[in-house]
């Protein structure tokens, strides 16, 4: 695995169609009906999980700053999603209610830390070809790594997972103004270093 | 900033930003699902138990409300009042007047 594999035209997050598939177990004694209810339901979670999990995976590393506890939180996330599966309401988008159970563990995990213990940002980036797009990208994630944990959690929600202000406001539980103030901020602090002159 | 202007940024952060990407470490992804299916072996097992214990439960409660409740169910109805009995003795005359009132006592009544 690489941190620096350039993906200038990453698929954005949308379309999360539910791949639940028939639920409708055969008829015979309630226990049988049961247990394949039960491995239906396990299949439905593993498939809706399959097309975000890198998403997913991404937005704990980044918020995180690349710490290695993001792999324990990623973990704490998908185990806990898949033990309240049950809750989940499958007429509603599976990537924002995953996505709100790592905001969760993220919050909690932030709360018990108050400092990650990750190394300097810049080193773990990849090995652009490009110099420029290099310094581009180490400056957008030193940026990042100066935000608020929650601000920087948005900024990594919508630039890198792409969710809509909508859904974002889903996920964290802030206010849409609050979201896009913070997006503007954002934007302003980062036109000059990508050579956006004009307002 | 104009709408194009905030597009163009936008598309330009996103795309900086999802130059680094990680996938999800295979044994990662093994770890996880080898706890999941633990977990739901171990759910499984408990449910079992209690689906178990249930039966033995609900009976016992079942034996126990009957119990309680027979009393209840078994309450004696008070039997309706037959006929009214007034004795009346005269001391000293051995005479005993015994009045009987019934419901239909047509012995005073006339047709």
């Amino acid at each position: 695995m690489k941190d620096g594999i350039l993906t200038l035209a990453g698929p954005v997050v949308g379309g999360w169609a539910p791949a639940i598939g028939a639920r409708n177990a055969d008829p015979g004694p309630a226990e049988q009906a049961k247990d394949i209810d039960q491995a239906t339901e396990k299949d439905a979670f593993w498939d809706l999980l399959s097309p975000c999990r890198d998403k997913l995976f991404n937005y704990i590393r980044k918020t995180l700053r690349f710490s290695t506890a993001a792999e324990d939180i990623y973990q704490e996330t998908v185990l806990n999603a898949f033990r309240y599966f049950r809750t989940f309401r499958r007429d509603k988008d599976f990537a924002p209610w995953i996505f709100a159970i790592a905001h969760n563990a993220l919050r909690d995990h932030l709360r018990r830390e108050a400092r990650t213990s990750a190394g300097p940002l810049v080193e773990r980036l990849g090995d652009e070809d490009d110099s420029r797009t290099r310094e581009l990208v180490g400056e957008i994630f030193a940026y990042a790594e100066r935000l608020r944990p929650r601000h920087r959690e948005v900024f990594f929600l919508f630039y890198d997972s792409g969710f809509s202000i909508a859904e974002i406001a889903g996920v964290t539980g802030l206010r849409e103004g609050n979201i896009k103030l913070i997006l503007n901020q954002a934007r302003n602090s980062l036109k000059a270093a990508l050579g956006v002159t004009h307002d | 900033m104009t709408e194009s202007n905030r597009i163009d940024i936008d598309e330009r952060i996103a795309a900086l930003v999802r130059s680094v990407h990680a996938e999800v470490p295979a044994e990662l992804e093994e770890r996880i699902r080898t706890a999941a299916r633990n977990e739901e072996r171990k759910l499984r097992a408990r449910q079992r138990v209690l689906r178990w214990s249930l039966i033995p439960a609900a009976a016992a409660a079942l034996v126990l409300g009957v119990f309680l409740a027979s009393p209840v169910a078994h309450r004696p109805v008070p039997r309706e009042i037959a006929e009214i009995r007034t004795e009346f003795e005269i001391p000293g005359k051995d005479i005993k007047i015994v009045f009987f009132q019934k419901p239909d006592f047509k012995l005073f009544q006339e047709d």
